[in-house]
Formats: structure tokens, sequence, C-alpha cells
């Protein structure tokens, strides 16, 4: 029973003495040990460490590298258009102890640091026109984007200044300004329905030059169809005329060269066909009777036909 | 009997350093918060809290980051504030991006940088991956988009975006030595913003027209140019035909006269009286004649009709 008794009363002991006199330090971590305000110990390297129990107190400090996210703010560049900027900061603590004794707590560090940030940020938007701050400067005829560093140009220099601010002698912070990044350049709010009205528009101008170029090939390829048609049927009817031309020419030439041998019989016998066609039987045809046809009509023998026999 | 008991405990106590490492994960180490060193896969003991920490994590689980939308459960939904960005040409575009990333660091990435934004939304548990990565995304894709046309954008330059993101996203978290490797980004969707859509959509519409147009007129030419060409070879077919036949028939016809005139020179009086009767007797049968004879005057006045006078018959006297 006394056992029990004495190893309670030492377990008591150690769970109350322990965690007063002994405290760890994490990777993460820097620790200070203060003694009524009076920083005794600064703690850089992670482990064990023991201090005086009951009287002296430990603050733990990020050493990580922290984030300071700034609210969007709506800065004018050079030409007083306006962006709305949402940009954030990383820094990281060096000095733990001027840490601790100018900015005390993150969040403090948080908002000195960020306003720090901005208003250099602010200095260096209205530096520089807007398209470079996006990204790229655009080709007004082409609207070709030419990609350009200005926004990360932009964001070192912040960072330069930031991180000489900090340690500047006024402030001794400290801390080191490690990154100042824009996660976003956009228009503000207000000005948002504008951009939509001039993109559709730009759109449509889009629209109706694709319409157009379209109707314009249309008409060039069927006036040139059309062209084309007119030239190969004339070109045809050309060649047609010349080919009967030839024809005809030369069934002039054939009859003439057979009909030479003896015109007068052709003549004579041309005569008699056309005779048969134009007397059809409803012409009237007066005869002489001493024509040739009727010489045997009134004198069988054939003899003394003269006329007035 | 209490001795026991406190034996009892202190073994419960350290039998909860018993840990293992899966293939594929690491652990890190720490006592009193000093980092003592990292493990491969396999079973492990390590001092348990409060003396000692320990982390395990997958090395190469694929892990995935939203950005422009989240998904609960298996619904999307779109967070605009992280969609909407600028282009180059002042033009806005609707992007939803999917990061893939994996911890390639594992001390790097527990000891290196804060991360309160993603436990405030209430994911990740805090862990480095969240906000820090979110905002290095953010800040490297809204450059990447700053840097090119709409157009280019929406149509052609999809891959160069991917890969420039990657690129920048994995030099901002290096420059932080968060312990994250990159593994891809894909752009899941890139579109005009909702409020302009249709603009954007009747542009291709325009395209399709200007297309359909052109094919029209190219449908016009396969329908009017192989008309005509086949119109001008009728024309010269028939030309041709006209010429063929008015000369075989200028032949056949010379033929034929250079024929029955060889016929004719042999006996040329009796065959030409003899052609004259029959070209008469062909004729006369179906015509009206009147026989007029120099005796009686040859006038036409006195003529005499031969052959039935449908006027008047009785005239037929002489």
């Amino acid at each position: 029973m006394r056992t029990l008794v004495i190893a309670g009363i030492v377990i008591l002991l150690l769970g109350i003495v322990g965690p007063q006199a002994f405290y760890t330090v994490d990777e993460t971590q820097f620790a200070l040990v203060t003694r009524f305000g009076e920083i005794k110990q600064v703690n850089t390297s992670p482990g064990l460490r023991g201090k005086t129990p009951f009287v002296d107190s430990v603050t733990y400090l990020d050493r990580r590298l922290l984030r300071v996210d700034m609210p969007p703010s709506t800065l004018p560049d050079q030409d007083q258009q306006f962006l709305t900027i949402d940009a954030y900061t990383r820094y990281r603590t060096i000095d733990p102890k001027k840490f601790f004794e100018k900015l005390g707590s993150k969040t403090n560090a948080a908002d000195r640091v960020g306003r720090i940030v901005s208003s250099l940020l602010r200095e260096e938007v209205g530096k520089i026109n807007r398209t470079e701050i996006i990204g790229g400067i655009v080709d007004e005829e082409t609207g070709v984007v030419t990609p350009m560093n200005t926004r990360i140009e932009l964001l070192e220099r912040v960072r330069a200044a930031s991180d000489l601010a900090v340690k500047s002698t006024l402030n001794d912070f400290g801390i080191e300004i490690v990154d100042v990044r824009m996660k976003r350049a956009d228009f503000p709010d207000a000005v948002a329905q504008n951009i939509f009205t001039r993109m559709r528009s730009e759109r449509d101008k889009l629209a109706k030059g694709f319409r157009s170029e379209g109707d314009k090939t249309k008409l060039e390829i069927e006036s040139d169809v059309d062209r084309l048609r007119a030239i190969i049927l004339a070109e045809a009817n050309k060649q047609s005329n010349i080919i009967r031309g030839e024809g005809e020419a030369r069934a002039i030439e054939i009859f003439a060269s057979a009909l030479e041998q003896d015109p007068e019989f052709f003549a004579f016998q041309r005569s008699l066909e056309a005779y048969k066609k134009f007397l059809e039987s409803d012409a009237t045809l007066v005869l002489s009777s001493e024509s040739e046809l009727f010489k045997y009509l009134e004198n069988p023998a054939g003899l003394g036909s003269s006329p007035g026999e | 009997m209490t001795l026991g008991v406190l034996v009892v405990a202190a073994f419960l106590w350290l039998a909860t350093g018993v840990y293992s490492v899966s293939p594929g994960e690491e652990s890190v180490l720490r006592f009193f918060g000093k980092a003592t060193g990292s493990g491969g896969p396999g079973l492990h003991w390590h001092w348990p809290a409060p003396i000692g920490t320990r982390n395990v994590e997958s090395v190469q689980q694929v892990r995935t980051m939203e950005l422009g939308f989240t998904t609960r459960g298996s619904v999307a939904s779109p967070v605009s504030e992280e969609a909407l960005m600028i282009t180059g040409d002042l033009n806005i575009v609707d992007v939803q991006m999917v990061v893939q990333y994996r911890i390639s660091n594992l001390k790097n990435f527990l000891f290196n940088v804060d991360d309160p934004g993603e436990a405030a939304r209430g994911r990740l548990g805090g862990r480095p991956d969240g906000r820090t990565l979110k905002d290095a995304t953010e800040a490297a894709l809204r450059l990447v988009v700053g840097q090119r046309s709409v157009d280019g954008i929406l149509v052609s330059e999809k891959e160069q975006m991917q890969a420039d993101t990657e690129a920048l996203l994995q030099q901002i978290l290096d420059s932080y030595s968060a312990g994250i490797q990159v593994l891809t980004v894909r752009l899941l969707e890139v579109k005009p913003p909702d409020d302009v859509r249709d603009a954007f959509d009747d542009v291709l519409r325009a395209r399709q027209d200007q297309d359909t147009r052109v094919n029209e007129a190219k449908a016009y030419r396969e329908d009017i140019l192989p008309r005509a060409e086949g119109e001008a070879a009728q024309m010269v077919n028939l030309a041709e035909a006209f010429k063929a036949e008015r000369v075989a028939k200028a032949e056949g016809e010379a033929s034929r006269f250079l024929a029955v005139l060889t016929e004719y020179r042999k006996s040329k009086e009796v065959t030409r009286r003899r052609l004259y009767l029959e070209a008469m007797e062909e004729i006369l049968p179906g015509v009206t004649k009147f026989l007029v004879s120099p005796e009686a005057g040859g006038s036409l006045l006195q003529f005499l009709p031969i052959g039935p006078d449908p006027s008047s018959p009785a005239s037929a006297a002489p």
C-alpha cells in the first residue's frame, strides 16, 4: 500500500513538474524562452530542452515559409485603367528574437507585411500599363499577343523592395520576403459587363467577316464558272460553224467536180427532179400541144409534126 | 499488483509505437520534435506520443487538385471566381483545370511550408498541398493565359498552355521547397464565359456558313462546267455529223450523177427523151392540165381543158 502511494505521488509530481521543466522544439518551430517578458533563450534547433519550471514560459514561432494573403484591391495602372489584383506573399522568419519583439504574432506579421507589400505593389502597378501586367502586348491590327515577362519582373521588384523594407532599420522584422505573386489580375466587377459587351461586339465583327468572306468566295467562284461556261459554249459554237462550213464547202466541191463533166445534162436532169417536186397535184399546168410531149397525140406517124398542119 | 498495473500500462503505451509502412509510403520520424530519420516499407517501432511523432504518407499516390470547379460526391460545380480569367487581348475566358501531383519529398512537404487555407476549406487536413499549391497554380495559369490571345486559348494552344503552366507551377513550388512534384496539368474545359457564349458560338457557325457558301459555289461549278463541256461536245459532234452527212450525200449524189452520165453518154438522145417522158409521166397525172394549140390562136383564153374540171363539167365540149 505504501509503495502505491509513493508511486502515485511520484507520477503526480512528474505530471506537474515535467511539462514545466522540459519543452520540445519541433522541426517547424523556433522556441523563445521568456522570463517575465524578458527573452532568456532562443532555440532555433529542434529537440528536447529544459527550463526553470513555473518561472520561464515558452513562445513558439513558426519557422516554415508563411503565407500572407492580401485582400484583392483595385489599383490604377499608368493610364488610370483599373485592375483588381489579388496577390499573396511568402515570408520566412530568419531572426526569431526580432520577430518576437517587433511583430509578436503571425496575425500581426500578416497585417504589417501585407500592408507593406500592398503599398509597394500599388506603386509598381501605377508605373506600367495593364496589358503588361496581364502578360502580353496586343497587336491592334492582327490581334496577336506577344507574351511579356513584365508581370514577373514587376513582382520581383515588389518582392525586392518589400524585402528591403522589412529589413530596414525602421522595421527590422527579422523576416525575409521570399515571394510575391499575383493570383489574379482581373477587371473590376463594375466593368465586367462592359467587357462582355466589347467581347460580344468583337465576336459579331468576326462572324460577319466570315459570312461575307463566304459570300465573296461564292460569288467569285460562281461568276468564274459562268464565264468559263460562256467561253466553252462560244468556242464550241465557233468550232461547229467551222466544221459545218467545211462540210458544205467539201460537198460543193464534190458536186462541182462531178457536174462539170456535163453541165448541160446536169441542168436537164436536175430540172426534171425539180419539176417532180414543185408540180404537186394542186398545180395547174398549161401545155402547148406542139410540145415534144404531144408530138404523137395528133400525128401518130410522127411525120410532119410541124405546127400549122 | 500495483507494479503489475504500471508495467502493463507502460507496455501498452510502448506497443502503440508499432507502425507499418506500406510500399509506396514513406515515414518521417521525430524524437522530441527533432527529425531522426525516415524509413521505407515494413513493420517498425518508434517512440509513441508525446515523446515521438511519426508521419506516414504515400509518396506515390497521385493526388488531384481542382481549379475552377469543385467536386462534391459526383457533382461538379463551377467556382467562377477561380475559373474566370483575363486573356492577353483583354477578353475573359472560363477555364477548368486539374493538377495531378505527388509528394516527392515528405520532409520538405511537412517542414517547409505552412498551409492555413486548405484547412479552412475543410480539405486535406491543412497539409501544404492545399493552399500553397492552389495559390501557385492560380498564379501560374493566369500568367500563362494572360500571355495569350483568346482565340489561341480557345482553339489551338491547349497543349502548350498545359506545358507552360506545369513548368511555371513546378518552378514556383521548387522555389518554396514544397516537396511537391507536379505530374500533369490538364485543362478540362476552356470556354468563353456564359454571358458571351452565344456570340462565340455564332463565330463558329459563321465559319461553317462560310464553308457552306464555298461548297455551294463548288457544287455550282461541278454542276455547270461539265454540263457546258457536254453541250460544247454535243455542238461539235452535231457539226461533225452534219459535215459527214453533207460530204457523204454529195459524194453519193455525185457518183450517182456520174453513173447516170456514163450511161447517158452511150446513147444520149434516147436516154434524154426517155428520162423526160418518164418524168412527165410521173408529174402529169396529178396536176390540172390545159392543152393549148397554137393554130387556135395560141391564147390562153382559148384553152382546152383535159381531164375533169371540178367547177363545170359541161364546158368540156370543144
